[in-house]
């Protein structure tokens, strides 16, 4: 079968059910809940994108956060009407300060901009294998942190952008969800991604095969990077405003637990971990601020949030390092099920016979 | 065919393989035995071009493929089976058999080729959609036998074939190797199983420290107990 068609029926399920639940929230939840449901879709973008990555080449990225900060400031930069730009970055470099662009030639070049610098770094980060890779990934994230902060004639520095025109909504996240949904399990599938995956799992024996395996990387770092640039455009059209520590570590681990809890090698896994981690939040959130159950107050905890994040990633770390779902995809759980339920239907007939 | 010109591998500042010499001519079978640590399996690795040569040239069919990549490697024929049955474990016999085609661009060729060693390993059809780790020891053994062959190599190295396996087995994947050779293929077996692999080969190499002690006919090989005992510790294994 078409791999274009094959990967079309098995994103099916999953784009299907999120649609259904976004839908309904669109439609019927209240103002708050929607801005969450768009927290999930726009984090899911981010971490389906960090999956592209990390569950097919081995390699774990602390920097992709980095790839939706530049994508943000560059949309940010180039929509913010000139009257505001004027208040906020008069010195804007290379004549930034007197264009403005539509929203959708801004998001296309911020696109464009945060592919050609993933393709840079990613000419680094494809030579180096394990640890140092990871720590090169690290390094990646802290520069571009810096430079948000520290170039302050075209970031405005700690100090936030503001006036950006929001042109997203709840469906428009939904939409990219269901794109990046499909992208990352079309590449997780295909020869590329196949060869990449067995890389990961035995590097020697995939180089001794022929396998390209820093060409793949390259591929699949600036293939992840295009897609955590649009969770940084959704991030940037949404609110309106943006600054540096958007882009740091709290989002960076946010998005890990998130991986690392439904499993990195599954596209599956990533949105199980996305919907559950979102969950856990709002709920931790939620006991942060001491609410009433049941007639009695709790007391405030204040960091609730973060402990969460950390306990799960140590508590899967320990228990479960290959996450929920680890090498499965959605239809391979559905097959196997099929499949012993056909074994055991197989059995009982012959068991009926004797 | 195959001509290593006083190669040597290094690993930092520790040489594990010292300016060795040798040749493999089409159609033969040759071995390359040697005890752990001899550097076999550096010079096999550094051969198809995983591991970098510090010295020396290799020439493949005449061509110089000292400093080519893997990749080019593979597709101009020459293969490598890694030691140990390096099949991907979490990966299915259908995937891993696709890989070793990852060289190849013709699919139909490709296809055609899966559904031969099908034929040749029905075992392997049987478990095709199941992951390999599934699998018994002999069996990844054919699995990553038949996945080095999805790269129609003209010459296929093998890394100790035989290694962790049951007599039972390592007999039959020497007999396997025989057919091939019969097909046509010319093979370098990495062996520490001497007396089986010289049983089956034109020709041996002996390896010990990185360097090249001994090279002959390989029946010759057998039958001289000396050389058998002095670096094969007695001949059995």
């Amino acid at each position: 079968m078409n791999h274009l068609l094959r990967t079309a029926r098995n994103s099916a399920l999953p784009i299907i059910v999120l649609t259904a639940v976004g839908t309904l929230i669109y439609f019927f939840a209240e103002a708050y809940q929607v801005r969450i449901a768009y927290a999930f879709f726009m984090n899911l973008v981010v971490a389906i994108g960090l999956q592209v990555f990390m569950g097919n080449s081995g390699v774990v990225s602390f920097g992709h956060v980095s790839f939706m900060g530049v994508s943000a400031y560059v949309v940010a930069i180039l929509t913010i009407p000139l009257a505001l730009k004027k208040t906020q970055i008069p010195d804007a470099p290379f004549g930034l300060g007197f264009v403005q662009f539509d929203v959708v030639t801004a998001i296309l070049i911020a696109l464009a901009v945060t592919v050609a610098f993933a393709w840079v770094s990613g000419l680094l980060i494809k030579r180096v294998s394990g640890a140092a890779g990871e720590i090169l990934t690290l390094a990646v994230l802290v520069i571009c942190y810096v430079v948000f902060n520290a170039w302050i004639d075209l970031t405005r520095g700690p100090r936030s952008l503001y006036g950006i025109p929001i042109a997203s909504s709840l469906p428009w996240a939904m939409l990219a969800s269901a794109f990046v949904i499909f992208v990352a399990k079309f590449f997780r599938d295909s020869e590329d991604g196949l060869q990449l995956r067995a890389s990961s799992e035995n590097m020697l024996a995939a180089r001794s095969m022929g396998v390209r395996v820093e060409r793949l990387r390259l591929k699949a770092w600036v293939l992840s990077g295009f897609l955590v640039a649009i969770g940084g455009v959704l991030h940037a059209t949404y609110l309106g405003t943006i600054g540096p520590n958007s882009y740091y570590f709290t989002q960076t681990f946010l998005i890990m637990a998130m991986v690392i809890l439904g499993g990195m090698r599954s596209v599956s896994g990533v949105i199980v971990g996305t919907a559950l981690i979102s969950v856990g939040s709002e709920l931790a959130r939620t006991l942060e601020n001491g609410p009433m159950v049941f007639g009695t107050k709790l007391p405030t905890m204040f960091g609730l949030t973060g402990f969460f994040l950390g306990a799960v990633i140590v508590l899967c770390m320990t228990l479960r390092r290959d996450g929920i779902m680890g090498d499965d995809e959605f239809e391979d759980v559905l097959r196997n099920r099929r499949a012993s339920k056909a074994a055991k239907a197989a059995a009982d007939t012959a068991a009926q016979a004797v | 065919m195959l001509e290593l010109s006083n190669i040597t591998v290094q690993y930092g500042v520790v040489k594990a393989v010292r300016g060795v010499s040798l040749k493999v001519e089409k159609g033969e079978i040759v071995s390359l035995l040697g005890p752990n640590g001899a550097g076999k399996s550096s010079l096999v690795s550094a051969a198809v071009g995983i591991l970098p040569v510090a010295g020396g040239t290799i020439r493949f069919e005449g061509t110089d493929i000292t400093k080519k990549p893997a990749e080019t490697v593979v597709a101009m024929g020459l293969t490598l089976t890694p030691e140990g049955r390096r099949v991907f474990a979490d990966l299915s016999v259908a995937e891993n058999l696709h890989l070793g085609a990852a060289t190849r661009k013709d699919r139909d060729g490709v296809a055609a080729d899966i559904e031969k060693y099908l034929k040749m390993f029905p075992i392997l059809g049987e478990r095709y959609h199941q992951t390999a780790k599934t699998l018994s020891g002999g069996e990844q053994q054919m699995l990553a036998i038949a996945r080095s062959l999805m790269s129609r190599p003209k010459l296929l190295m093998l890394d100790e074939p035989s290694l962790g396996l049951a007599p039972r087995i390592v007999d039959r994947i020497f007999e396997l190797m025989l057919d091939l050779k019969r097909d046509g293929l010319t093979m370098l077996v990495v062996e520490q199983n001497a007396t089986d692999a010289l049983g089956i080969s034109d020709r041996g190499y002996i390896l010990a420290s990185g360097s090249l002690v001994y090279e002959g006919d390989a029946k010759a090989m057998v039958d001289s107990e000396d050389l058998m005992e002095a670096y094969l510790g007695s001949g059995v294994h």
